[in-house]
Order: structure tokens, then C-alpha cells, then sequence
């Protein structure tokens, strides 16, 4: 049975920019919480969030970017499920779900050079707008979790 | 077909271990039915690989059903040797079903255990035909299984001698002419299992519990993940209630002061039943201790009693796990360096048979495991001298009995001359207690030269509830382990020192502790107070002492530690995190990992 929500994304902004993931990912959006800091991180990686009793590590997709243009006021938290990992994406506000089958989707890009090309699966053209389609996995470097834990652990070794 | 297999591979495990439990518990002198419930057992085994396609577990189960028919009937004895063949049979049925667990396929070689299993049923053969043909009377009709016997007298002559049609063949010569057997109908065919009474397979076969279910009481399979889930919520209510008892204490309704009384003791009953769920007994761990103590003492031609107490004992999932590696560690130690070889005991006057017992029972809010050996006990005299050779000590300290104990805990001591493979390099004990620390736990050490040692572990229950000590620095709030702190001073009323290329250090009563300003180490965002106001926290986190400076102490909560996952982009020096009761999320810290990759850090810079 095909999950009707397949060909259906999120489209959220941060700064100007729009920006669509899977809808399926999407757990849930909520506002901005309390985060508590985790020291010596990257200036990425917001900190912790409380979701009714989980904890949860949230990135700031704009730094993640390494956007250096005027942020503008950031307004919500998308809660994304990869795999069996929950992990929060700070953006500046959420504003629509649109469809788009693979067909619609422009995967040749040759997008201006001021932020990662990796992390980007492709280009939507809604009415709206422009839309960069995300690598969900690839922004919340979630693909290879084995090499994260090898590394934290690496650096403990390091430091020991 | 995949649930189906799931299932076998859970029961299957189960039925393996039971199986090794009751071997170990049989010896020469087991009555029949001991046998026999061990003979069911291992037929279970065979109908469910056989059924699930799991050809080699059949065929080696198979082979050992035979065994226990003859051992049942009373017509063979249950030696040293086959007891041996036995346990490596076990020990491949376990291999074929990682095997087949890990790779989806039934393909190991089972021929060398099956030839091993027919090679020691055929030598028990004979050696019991041997003896009934001693005892035999003239006109005494014997009954022989003809085919091992032919197997092991065709090993001898250098051949391969088979039965057929009655007649015994040979590769080389064809039929023997003389070696003739009657015809097979008047062949008492008494190798069948359907022979073997009371025990009747098909019998057995309806005894089978349906699947999913064990032996006394209903149990329902539930997925591990389902109960952390469940206890995460259940602490996060209790946390949430004690919030709420502490903001309506002087609630002016005397309905909702009750009610709040009531929640209270209900939540910690529920916490008390969610915590349950998880609870396993230690039998299984102690089933393979035994082995690892029978297989150890064979290896080393030591002979040992070892006995075991507190089976029903209950702990958490985890914290079984956790015991395992320290305990196999310290129960191989146990005979290998703990105990003298038979010849050492019989000239100390002690039996010939080393004993050795393992306690467990549960004190309060902690599991104890006591470990007794009445070997020949740590010497202290050796354990100076070594230590002192290794640097570890200074010539000619004087140390109490517990310090010189507790030196073997040291990274790569060992006494002994020559390290032997049963108990591996002198990496052991320090693994061990560094093991032991990490479930939050000590290890406490007595012992008396020639008479013994006791090792004794004391771990606590509850493995994510932490007391922590809730402090501020700046605006944020962090977690302190309550066991990791020692003492605390107001600022002003300590004595700080500077000491070159070590920073600040505090002066407790003539000791140098080296003071660490947390606040500014993690980098806390907010105001800091000024230190008239500010406190300093002596800690001490294994053997490591750190006096840390915050900004002031909040409070004690018991917190429902959860654990930093890999995206959670944690550094060395946090152990986990827990809600407070404000809902905003702590990090909790650990001295000594912190203080480690602090003065690394500085290093670097």
C-alpha cells in the first residue's frame, strides 16, 4: 500500500530562501523552545531541546548553510524522523505543503556558490517560487551514524 | 516465516541454555530421570530446527538424543570425556545458531562434533559391552548396537566396515563371510528412540508449550524499546509530580493536597511495576559462569566445587549484561591465580578440591556479589614488591591491607610468573573495575595469605535514576552526580593557590586539589555571580579530584538520567542529560572524563 504522502513536501524559508523536504519526515513543527547549550559543539548545532519528556538535538539549518546574509527572525523548529532518529531544524518560518513528483524535480543544478551544494537533492519551480528540495540525511549528517559514534568516541580517546 | 524463525531463534537460545544448565548439573552419579529431562529437552531442540529447516542443529541434537537414551537406560557412564564431547556439542548447536542468526544460513560443518558424539558413544559401548561381558554368565544373552561398534573396530583395522543386509562389508574385501549377523527382523532393533519408555516421543511432542509462551505463568513477548519508552515516561510523570507536590504543598484545598498525596504513591508504585518489567534473573549469567569455571578447571587440571547462590536474584536487563564480562573475568581469576593446583592444597592440608562460591543478593537499593575462593589468598609482600618494581609505589611506603589490595586494580599488574590464556594478560582487573565504575559501582577486596580471597561488587539497582546535585553557572543549569561530590565551600572561606604549569589549586587540609572554574571551562552563556557569592565543590570521580568552582548551588533532585546519542554532538566529560523539574533539559557532568579533556584542551592551546 503506497503512503499517499509521498510525492507531498514541506516547504519552509529561511532567510529569503525556500526550502522543501519530504513530508514524511516531518514529525512534527513547533516554536522555538528553551535550548540548552552543548558546550564546545559547532556553531551549527543549536543544542538540546524537551519534546514532552525526549531530548532532542536540533541544528540551525542557517548556519548549517553558512548564510551571511540579514537573518530573519527565526519562528519554528521542525521536528524531522530519519530513520529511527529524531532531530530538530531550527528555520525561520514553515509555510506550506506542496506536491512534486520525481519528473518535476531538476537535479542537474548549478546553484550560486554560497551554500553546499550536497546538500541539495534538487529544484522545484512552484508558483511561489524557486525551491531547493533538501538531502534530509545529508544536512542532519545523519548518514553515517556509525563514523559520528567512532568519532565521539575518537575524541575521547584523543583527550584521554 | 520470519516471525516464525524470529521465535525459533528466541526459544531455541533459551532451550540451548537450558540445556547447558542441566548438563553441567549431570555427573556419574545421575538417576535416569535426570537424563530424561535432559533427553526432552534436547528432542524439543531437534523437532524445532527440523521444522524451521535447520538440517545441522537436527542432525547434531540427533546425535545426542542417543547418547542420553543410553545414558538414561543406565547402560553407559557419563565420564570426563564424554561430559567434554557434550559441552562442545552444545557449544556448536549455540555456533549454528549465531551462524544461522547472522548470515540467514544453516551451512557450519557439523561432521567433526557428530563423528566426536558417535566416537564417544562407540567407546562407552564398548567399554560397558566390555563390562557386561566380565560379569556375563555362561548361556547370558547380550544385546549389542552393532553399527558404532563396527565404526570403532573399523578404525582400529584401518577401514571402513558397514552393515548391510546383515552382513558386514568392507570396502576392500567385500563381504566378510564369517562376520555374519542374524537377519535385521529378528535384530532386537533396540538403537530406536520409540523404544525408550516412559519417555515417548510423540508424547513429548504434544508436552511442547505453543510458542511465545514458557513453562509456569503466561508471558506475553513485548520489544525492549517499548518498555524504555514506557519508563521514560513514567520518570518524566514522576519528576512532573514532584513539581507539583513541591508549587501546592500549602495548597489551601484539602482535596487537592490529598490528591496530591495519592499521586504521589501511586506514581512511585508504577514506577516501581514499569521498572520491574525489565528485570531478568541471574540465572543464565550464573549457568555461564559455571561453565567458564568447568571448562577453566579442566584447562588447568585443577579440581573445583563451585557454588552458586542467589539464582532468583533479580536485576535490570542492563546491569545483567554489565556483570558478565567482570564477573567470567574474576571467576577464571578465581582458578587460575586464586586457587592452588591439587598437589599445592593436598601439601597445604586443605582438600584436594578448590571451592569456590559466588553470592548474590540484593541490600537495599544495591546488588551485592560476593566471590569466595579458599585458594591461596593475595600476598601482600608480592603485591608491594611488584608494585614497587613498577614504579607504582614508593620504596618503602607503608600501606594499609586495603591500598595494597587495591594496587592490582593498576592498568597491566599481574603476579603471576607466566600470564596464562585462561585468564589472559595482566589487562584484567583494572578492566574490570573500570567496568564496575562505568555501572556506577565499586569493588571491595579482603583476602588472607593460604587461606582465600573474597572480591566483593556492590552495584547499585537502578541504573537511569541519578541524585544529582543541580548547580548554576551563569544562566544555565548543569547536573552534578551527587556520589561524585565530596564537599563544598563558600569561595572566600577556601584556600586557593598558584601552582606553575598547573593552574589554580585548592588547599584542603595540606592537599593541593586543582581548582577548575566551570563556568568559564564549559563556556556558560549569562552573568556570572561575584565571588562573594560563588562556591566551590570538591569532587571526586574514581580517583580523580577536582575541586570546581560554580556560581552557586541550586539544589538535590533525582533526575531520570537519558543518554547522549551520537547526534547529540557530545564531547568527553558529559554522561547524559535528564529533564528538570522546570522542563528545560541539564547536561549532566562527569569529573573525570571533563577534567581529563580540560587539561588536554589547555595542553593544546
Amino acid at each position: 500500500m503506497t503512503n499517499v504522502a509521498e510525492d507531498r513536501f514541506l516547504c519552509f524559508m529561511l532567510g529569503e530562501e525556500r526550502f522543501g523536504i519530504p513530508l514524511l519526515n516531518v514529525r512534527e513543527v513547533i516554536g522555538v523552545p528553551d535550548f540548552t547549550r552543548m558546550p564546545f559543539a559547532p556553531s551549527h548545532f543549536k543544542g538540546l531541546l524537551n519534546l514532552r519528556g525526549q531530548v532532542i538535538a536540533t541544528i540551525d539549518l542557517r548556519q548549517k548553510f553558512g548564510f551571511a546574509s540579514k537573518p530573519g527572525p527565526e519562528n519554528a523548529v521542525i521536528v524531522c524522523e530519519v530513520g529511527d532518529v529524531l532531530m530538530g531544524a531550527l528555520v525561520g518560518s514553515v509555510d506550506f505543503v506542496f506536491r512534486a513528483t520525481p519528473s518535476d524535480v531538476q537535479t542537474r543544478v548549478d546553484v550560486e556558490a554560497n551554500m553546499k551544494v550536497d546538500y541539495i537533492a534538487g529544484l522545484f519551480h512552484h508558483k511561489s517560487g524557486l525551491v531547493m528540495m533538501l538531502d534530509l540525511e545529508k544536512i542532519l549528517n545523519l548518514q553515517d551514524r556509525e563514523s559520528l559514534r567512532q568519532t565521539n568516541r575518537g575524541q575521547e580517546r584523543a583527550t584521554a | 516465516m520470519d516471525e516464525i524463525l524470529g521465535i525459533f531463534f528466541e526459544e531455541a537460545s533459551g532451550s540451548i541454555d537450558e540445556l547447558e544448565r542441566l548438563f553441567l548439573g549431570l555427573d556419574e552419579q545421575s538417576d535416569p530421570t535426570a537424563f530424561k529431562a535432559v533427553f526432552r529437552v534436547a528432542h524439543n531442540i531437534k523437532g524445532s530446527s527440523k521444522s524451521v529447516g535447520m538440517a545441522n542443529m537436527g542432525r547434531v541434537t540427533h546425535e545426542l538424543e542417543t547418547l542420553l537414551i543410553r545414558l538414561g537406560e543406565g547402560k553407559l557412564k557419563l565420564g570426563r570425556e564424554m561430559k567434554t564431547v557434550l559441552l562442545s556439542a552444545i557449544d556448536s548447536l549455540k555456533e549454528l545458531l549465531d551462524r544461522a542468526q547472522s548470515t540467514g544460513r544453516d551451512d557450519g560443518s557439523v561432521e567433526d562434533i557428530i563423528s566426536r558424539l558417535r566416537g564417544v558413544l562407540a567407546e562407552a559401548q564398548e567399554d560397558s559391552l566390555i563390562a557386561e561381558l566380565k560379569g556375563a554368565q555362561d548361556g547370558d544373552i547380550i544385546f549389542i548396537d552393532p553399527v558404532p561398534l563396527l565404526e570403532s573396530v573399523g578404525k582400529e583395522l584401518g577401514t571402513s566396515l558397514s552393515l548391510q543386509d546383515g552382513k558386514v562389508i568392507s570396502p576392500e574385501t567385500g563381504t566378510h563371510p564369517d562376520a555374519q549377523f542374524g537377519a535385521p527382523s529378528s535384530q532386537p532393533r533396540r538403537h530406536e528412540p520409540a523404544a525408550v519408555s516412559p519417555v515417548h516421543p510423540e508424547q513429548v511432542a504434544h508436552r511442547r508449550t505453543p510458542a511465545g509462551q514458557k513453562g509456569s505463568g503466561e508471558t506475553v513477548r513485548v520489544p525492549t524499546h517499548r518498555i524504555d519508552q514506557l519508563q521514560n515516561h513514567v520518570g518524566e510523570i514522576l519528576v512532573l509530580q514532584s513539581v507539583l507536590t513541591e508549587q501546592l504543598r500549602d495548597h489551601p484545598s484539602p482535596l487537592v493536597r490529598n490528591a496530591l498525596r495519592q499521586m504521589k504513591k501511586v506514581t512511585r508504585e508504577v514506577q516501581d511495576s514499569s521498572m520491574g518489567l525489565r528485570l531478568v534473573s541471574l540465572k543464565n549469567l550464573l549457568v555461564k559462569l559455571t561453565r567458564a569455571v568447568h571448562d577453566a578447571a579442566g584447562a588447568l587440571g585443577k579440581e573445583v566445587d563451585f557454588i552458586t547462590y542467589g539464582e532468583d536474584t533479580e536485576v535490570d536487563k542492563v546491569l545483567n549484561e554489565g556483570l558478565a564480562d567482570p564477573l567470567m573475568h574474576m571467576v577464571r581469576n578465581a582458578v587460575d591465580h586464586g586457587l592452588e593446583t591439587p598437589d599445592e592444597r593436598m601439601k597445604a592440608g586443605k582438600s584436594n578440591r578448590g571451592r569456590i562460591e559466588l553470592t548474590a543478593r540484593s541490600e537495599g537499593s544495591f546488588l551485592v556479589v560476593e566471590l569466595r575462593d579458599d585458594g591461596r589468598g593475595l600476598d601482600e609482600d608480592a603485591i608491594i614488591k611488584k608494585a614497587t618494581a613498577k614504579g607504582l609505589i614508593a620504596p618503602g611506603a607503608a600501606l594499609a591491607p586495603k591500598q595494597i589490595f587495591a594496587l592490582i586494580f593498576e592498568p597491566g599488574f599481574s603476579t603471576k610468573a607466566q600470564v596464562s590464556e585462561v585468564s589472559g594478560r595482566g589487562v584484567g582487573m583494572d578492566v574490570v573495575q573500570t567496568n564496575v565504575h562505568a555501572m556506577r559501582g565499586h569493588i571491595d577486596i579482603s583476602s588472607a595469605k593460604g587461606k582465600g580471597s573474597v572480591f566483593t561488587l556492590t552495584i547499585p539497582l537502578a541504573i537511569s535514576l541519578l541524585d544529582g546535585m543541580v548547580i548554576r553557572l551563569g544562566e544555565e543549569k548543569w547536573i552534578l552526580p551527587l556520589h561524585m561530590v565530596t564537599e563544598s565551600f563558600r569561595l572566600l572561606s577556601c584556600k586557593i593557590e598558584s601552582v606553575v604549569g598547573v593552574g589554580k589549586v585548592l588547599n584542603l587540609r595540606g592537599e593541593s586539589i586543582p581548582l577548575v572554574d566551570l563556568g568559564v571551562a564549559l563556556g556558560a552563556l549569562g552573568e556570572r555571580s561575584p565571588p562573594s557569592e560563588q562556591v566551590v565543590i570538591v569532587s571526586k570521580d574514581k580517583d580523580v579530584r577536582v575541586a570546581l568552582l560554580v556560581d552557586s548551588v541550586l539544589g538535590i533532585q533525582t533526575v531520570v538520567s537519558k543518554p547522549l546519542t551520537a547526534e547529540m554532538q557530545a564531547r568527553p566529560g558529559l554522561s547524559g542529560c535528564a529533564i528538570l523539574g522546570d522542563g528545560k533539559t541539564s547536561l549532566i557532568l562527569e569529573v573525570g572524563s571533563l577534567h581529563k579533556s580540560l587539561s588536554s584542551r589547555r595542553r593544546v592551546a
